[in-house]
């Protein structure tokens, strides 16, 4: 009975914890295997291995994508000095000359809104790099990316101006200038990617999975390949 | 997919168990028999690791088929060797052979 519940939690496991493979095969013939006489703990060892290769694949896959945020981080201050400075001065001063709360909530957006777009920029240069995955995502992953991003970024500028509240930022006297600034480029780097990487998890989940429904729907293999016994 | 993209060792072992096992290869025969080729036990999850590779390269095709209560009602996934993979496996065949014949024989390594 025990024997059977470490099975069916091992099972259970090894389908749930996938990285983005599709185990059921693989669990089936584990458990094929099993009912034929192969013991427990062989049966956890194959778990453990297959988990271990899955991570491993996964870990392989993120490589890419984590350059690309470190190095599309890395341009920030040259759009902080190009892109940021035009976005800035195109507001109309009418809305600079608000009364409060709506005065710092036009900091608040004037500050955020090229660090935003120069994520989603980021995202969008990725996607068409990739079209790969371009092509299979839903429009509704690409929603939920840049939302994701925009959330991320938010939370982690709120922590990352409480950590320099002392003594280069007073949070009661917050700035569009104090936003991402180039000379705390290092600090501003983590919000910055932590977004940039929000926006691309989607795709970072989906592509074995991509891989996999294309490789499904690859047209049927011919005679000759049918024949194989003879042909090699 | 380059055509001068040569296989490796397992890989070319699955390919040729895949050929040889024809209608029945799925992962239990194939894990099977890669152990007896190998004489040491290959973990399942590497088999299936390798397959994908594979069929991300179009060198096999899989398909889902019948699932029986040992398996706990899981279907079972069969592998084919595509054209794609065929062509690769006679280009590996040519360019070890053509290797092998370079090798000397063991009357002239003692020689």
């Amino acid at each position: 009975m025990k024997t059977a519940r470490f099975v069916a939690l091992a099972t259970w496991v090894l389908e749930h914890l996938t990285f983005g493979s599709d185990n059921q095969a693989l669990c089936g013939d584990l458990l094929e295997e099993h009912r034929r006489g192969r013991s427990v703990a062989w049966f956890l060892r194959q778990v453990a291995s297959a988990i271990a290769l899955g991570a491993c694949r996964w870990a392989g896959g993120l490589a890419l994508p984590l350059i690309y945020v470190a190095v599309w981080t890395m341009l920030y201050p040259v759009w902080r000095i190009g892109g940021k400075t035009a976005l800035v001065y195109a507001t109309p001063d009418r809305w600079r000359a608000l009364a409060w709360p709506y005065s710092s909530l036009m900091e608040l957006c004037i500050g955020v809104v090229p660090a935003v777009t120069f994520v989603w920029l980021g995202f969008l240069v990725y996607l068409l790099l990739r079209p790969e995955i371009t092509r299979e995502l839903l429009s509704r992953q690409i929603l939920w990316s840049l939302s994701a991003s925009l959330n991320v970024l938010l939370v982690a500028t709120v922590a990352l101006l409480n950590h320099m509240k002392q003594p280069w930022v007073d949070l009661l006297a917050v700035t569009r200038d104090d936003f991402y600034s180039i000379f705390h480029l290092g600090n501003v780097s983590v919000p910055l990617a932590l977004s940039l990487l929000a926006a691309l998890w989607p795709t970072l989940t989906q592509g074995p999975r991509i891989a996999r429904r294309k490789c499904l729907a690859r047209k049927p293999i011919s005679g000759e390949a049918a024949g194989l016994g003879r042909a090699i | 997919m380059r055509d001068h993209a040569y296989l490796g060792e397992f890989e070319l072992m699955l390919l040729l168990a895949i050929v040889r096992l024809g209608d029945d290869a799925y992962g239990v025969p194939l894990s099977r028999e890669l152990s007896a080729l190998r004489g040491r036990e290959v973990p399942a999850g590497s088999v299936y690791a390798a397959l994908d590779r594979l069929e991300l390269k179009g060198l096999v095709a899989s398909s889902l088929g019948e699932s029986t209560p040992e398996r706990g009602g899981r279907a079972k996934r069969y592998f084919r060797v595509t054209d794609q993979g065929l062509r690769s496996l006679r280009q590996t065949r040519r360019v070890l052979s053509k290797l092998w014949k370079t090798l000397p024989s063991a009357g002239e390594e003692h020689a």
